[in-house]
């Protein structure tokens, strides 16, 4: 038989082998095709799988950079809250403590512990590999802090702090003195991610401790009446810090009228008052440049802060009254225009509104009559900070904002009073309460204190805050025969003081370290012409009337500045009341020096008045002029000024001063500076540098 | 083999039938057919993959960079800023100096944008350079910048369709979620601008995942620190 190939031919056999290839070749080609097509599609699902899990640990990294921020900053104020009354300080190698040793000169690693947030798994094919932060830190000497530009460095602007001069009342402080509450941290946090997706970001901040308490601050005022009335009302210039806790009825917070003034500098001072207390450091303002020492000014480091509902009007500023002035004033004080002082202009911030470009007209300021607002940078104003509910007005203890008053609770000496005016008060300050019966030489406080009241001494006792009993004398040395002067004079041995014989020997008066803690049960009234006061006295009394000038004793003498006598940090009076305060009601003053507290009712100053101090109420502060809600004050012969004036040193209030809230802890705040937070711009080859310099500084 | 099969073999040999041509046709077009749908849809899946990774790129830097410059402002407002008169299109924000002279210690005002653009190629997301940070003030010439110049990806490039911006939002949280009370409530009022920032990013290739949204959205909030 023939085979196939014979039947049909050679064409056939090749058509058929040409069928059976054609079949093979395109399937394999398409399924080469699928194949590459496959690879690429699971090529890209890898390149964006990459993309995404490099996002997701650049993001967890900055995350832990600002979570290490968050640690340092809490293990600052620890280590500030947890050293002793006074001696607080991040310089002390105890709290917090660093490798190598914490230092001005360059960063060292904070020595914390727990800063590995460990893996795990977060679904059921994902595994969150977790990471690590690291804290270092950096102190500052006082000449960086307050004068970065002339010192090489490029930070924002300058700050004051404080160091162990200022602690030891040295003035001027020393330049090269490390400050005990500033220091520079940085943070960097670092994901172990898979291989290939390890990434570490860094953040710097400046962190400061200020003092919470409102004898720190400049002017405080509580939540007002609840009704919306405005608290700082009329006609006042004044110098400093305004802190308005308010509330979200306030509409306004703040009234002012007449061309009031808001300065961030001593300028307007008069010079007795001026040369009785010592220099503000000076520091390069913002947007100066400082080169060489020039510029530099003295600043009071204003802020204007008011809590409430930032849809209300919360500033109503009327006939041309302005907050901040541009610039810097003219020279001012002894010694113009060779060593003269320059004040700063603008306000340092004002946390009213919610970031809106001043003026805000839309929501939080109402500004009459060519009423102006000058702050610094680019004029911005910012939300209240710790809204809800924290210092350094507020009690943190309670839902709602509240007012630090009398009655907060308190912790003095490591020892816990639920009450500070009902249990520390009463068990250390003169005990029974002092009154005309028991104590008739201070009758005259009753009805004015004047000049022309014969000299006097009366004995008093009082326990310290450590539990230690004193006794003393309260001396008056009339207007006559004296030097019209009150004074609170240790009775302890070896100082038995003859009150009769007036003498400014350091020692023979109380300081502010150890005041005299009084209680009054009665009026405490001034009369004109005033009178002067020598030692420190925390004195507990009802209403308060100052219708004559209160002067602290000081060795300075209007043209030259005081040393050894200066207000507050040596003569210091504080006077608490629960009811109203009136100054310069019926005339004008030259002065009233002293720290004032109003825990009830409302304060009201009418005429001509230089106070200086601070100034705290708990309701409402009625100045010349005001007519709004319980404020009613006739329109005097001239606006009353205010100028903040606190302890050269912060860490020298006095103890037995109660604290802004019920803990302890909340005498000091530690918080980052504005316009100091910063990404240091590290590239995959960066080191970081040592100091806040290179990829690390300020551009 | 016979005489008369062979000659009937060669004579079939010599054709097809109709009936088989047309049969073979269909075959060999729905081959074809089946081939060139599978090619187009491979090739779209590929330009969808490759536009999808590039456009989660691209957006990843665009948020990157914005969370970076916001985080760090010194002030930051949602208002009306350069050419912009839309609400929540546009954020105004202020970067820290570094102290010494000049305006503010060197510190520079911007504004952020989305540019409604109905021509080719669409709304696009622009920066420029104010002089004071003030609601409505006018970008400083010859600063502004389009922050989608990254250069487009290779597909966009072939059928010119440059990237662009959609359903941009910059929008301030003024209070948390409230089921009862309201923003007055300080409890519910935030501490400082915390802003909620949206755009979706396409590049005419990619397709939409979901109704509303043009291409991928890329949505986030932050907190100025300063």
């Amino acid at each position: 038989m023939a085979s196939r190939h014979e039947r049909v031919g050679i064409p056939a056999i090749r058509r058929r082998s040409r069928e059976r290839g054609s079949a093979l070749i395109i399937s394999l080609m398409l399924l080469l095709v699928i194949t590459i097509l496959g690879l690429a599609l699971f090529d890209l699902a890898q390149i964006e799988n990459k993309s995404a899990l490099a996002s997701l640990a650049d993001y967890r990294a900055f995350e832990l950079a600002q979570a290490g921020i968050e640690r340092g900053i809490r293990e600052l104020q620890n280590g500030f809250i947890n050293d002793a009354y006074g001696s607080e300080s991040w310089n002390d190698g105890v709290s917090p403590t660093c490798t190598p040793a914490c230092n001005a000169n360059t960063y060292s690693t904070l020595n914390i512990a727990n800063t590995t947030i460990p893996a795990q798994t977060v679904t059921n094919f994902a595994t969150d590999p977790g990471g690590t932060y690291t804290v270092e830190l950096k102190l500052l000497t006082v000449g960086e802090a307050n004068n970065p530009v002339s010192a090489g460095y490029s930070y924002p602007h300058g700050l004051t702090c404080f160091s162990p001069s200022t602690k030891a009342l040295v003035d001027p402080v020393p330049a090269s003195d490390v400050c005990d509450n500033l220091a520079f941290l940085r943070s960097t946090g670092t994901v172990n991610g898979p291989p290939g997706y390890s990434r570490s970001r860094t953040i710097q901040v400046l962190v400061r401790a200020s003092s919470t308490s409102p004898f720190a601050s400049g002017i405080t005022l509580g939540g007002g009446d609840g009704l919306g009335n405005p608290q700082l009302v009329g006609q006042v210039n004044f110098a400093g810090s305004v802190n308005i806790l308010g509330n979200v009825n306030s509409n306004p917070a703040i009234q002012l009228v007449q061309g009031s003034q808001m300065w961030n500098n001593w300028a307007q001072m008069d010079w007795t008052s001026l040369t009785a207390m010592r220099h503000r450091q000076k520091i390069c303002p913002l947007g100066t440049d400082c080169t060489g020492g020039t510029n530099l000014v003295e600043s009071l480091e204003t802020d204007l802060r008011v809590y409430g509902n930032i849809t209300n009007n919360l500033v109503t500023l009327q006939n041309g009254s302005s907050l901040g002035q541009p610039g810097v004033t003219a020279c001012y004080g002894p010694g113009c225009p060779a060593s003269g002082r320059i004040g700063k202009g603008p306000l340092d911030a004002i946390y009213v509104a919610d970031g809106c470009p001043l003026p805000c007209t839309a929501t939080a300021f109402n500004l009459g009559g060519g009423s102006t607002l000058t702050v610094d940078g680019n004029n911005i104003t910012k939300p209240y900070p710790f809204r809800f509910p924290g210092p350094p007005i507020a009690r943190t203890d309670l839902a709602i904002p509240t007012f630090p008053d009398l009655t907060s609770p308190v912790t003095i000496n490591g020892v816990v009073y639920p009450s500070y005016q009902a249990n520390f008060w009463p068990s250390h300050s003169q005990n029974p309460a002092m009154n005309v019966a028991t104590h008739p030489n201070l009758l005259p406080l009753t009805v004015g204190l004047t000049g022309l009241v014969p000299s006097f001494s009366d004995a008093v006792s009082w326990t310290d805050v450590a539990g230690n009993p004193h006794s003393g004398w309260i001396c008056w040395s009339d207007g006559i025969t004296g030097t019209n002067t009150l004074g609170f004079v240790n009775g302890d041995p070896p100082n038995n003081y003859n009150c009769g014989t007036p003498d400014t020997t350091l020692g023979k008066y109380l300081t502010p370290a150890n005041p005299m803690l009084l209680n009054w049960n009665g009026t405490f009234n001034i009369a004109l012409p005033g009178i002067t006061y020598r030692g420190a006295a925390i004195w507990s009394t009802r209403q308060i009337t100052l219708d004559g000038g209160l002067t602290a004793f000081n060795d300075g003498t209007g043209a030259s500045f005081c040393s050894s006598h200066c207000f507050p940090d040596n003569h210091l009076l504080v006077l608490m009341s629960d009811f109203s305060i009136d100054i310069a009601t019926n005339g004008n003053l030259n002065r009233v020096m002293a720290f004032i507290f109003s825990n009830n009712n409302l304060v009201s100053s009418r005429r001509q008045v230089n106070i200086v101090g601070t100034l705290t109420a708990k309701v409402n502060l009625c100045f010349n002029g005001a007519a709004a809600g319980s404020c009613s004050v006739p329109a005097g012969s001239g606006p009353p000024q205010f100028f903040q004036a606190n302890m050269y040193d912060p860490r020298n209030l006095p103890a037995a001063l109660f604290a802004p809230s019920g803990l302890s802890g909340e005498r000091w705040r530690v918080t980052p500076v504005p316009r100091f937070w910063l990404e240091c711009r590290v590239g995959p080859t960066d080191t970081l540098p040592t100091t806040p310099s290179g990829i690390c500084s300020y551009q | 083999m016979t005489a008369r099969s062979l000659a009937g073999f060669l004579r079939d040999a010599r054709g097809f039938t109709l009936l088989e041509a047309v049969v073979a046709s269909v075959i060999f077009m729905t081959i074809v057919f089946g081939m060139m749908t599978l090619y187009s849809t491979s090739q779209q899946a590929y330009n969808y993959g490759t536009s999808q990774a590039y456009l989660q790129r691209v957006g990843t830097l665009l948020q990157e960079r914005i969370q970076r410059e916001l985080v760090g402002s010194v002030a930051l407002q949602t208002v009306d800023c350069g050419p912009n008169s839309t609400a929540n299109l546009s954020v105004m924000y202020v970067t820290p100096g570094a102290g010494g002279s000049g305006a503010a210690g060197s510190q520079r005002v911007f504004c952020l944008w989305e540019q409604t653009i109905s021509t080719p190629p669409g709304p696009q997301l622009f920066r420029c350079q104010l002089t004071n940070f003030a609601v409505a003030d006018n970008c400083q010439g010859g600063t502004t910048e389009n922050m989608l110049t990254l250069t487009q990806s290779q597909i966009s490039t072939q059928i010119d369709a440059p990237l662009r911006v959609a359903n941009t939002q910059f929008m301030r949280v003024a209070c948390l979620p409230a089921s009862s009370g309201s923003c007055g409530d300080p409890g519910r009022q935030v501490v400082s601008p915390l802003v909620d920032v949206r755009f979706d990013l396409s590049d005419g290739v990619n397709f939409s995942a979901q109704a509303g949204i043009t291409g991928v959205r890329f949505a986030f909030s932050l907190t100025p620190r300063n």
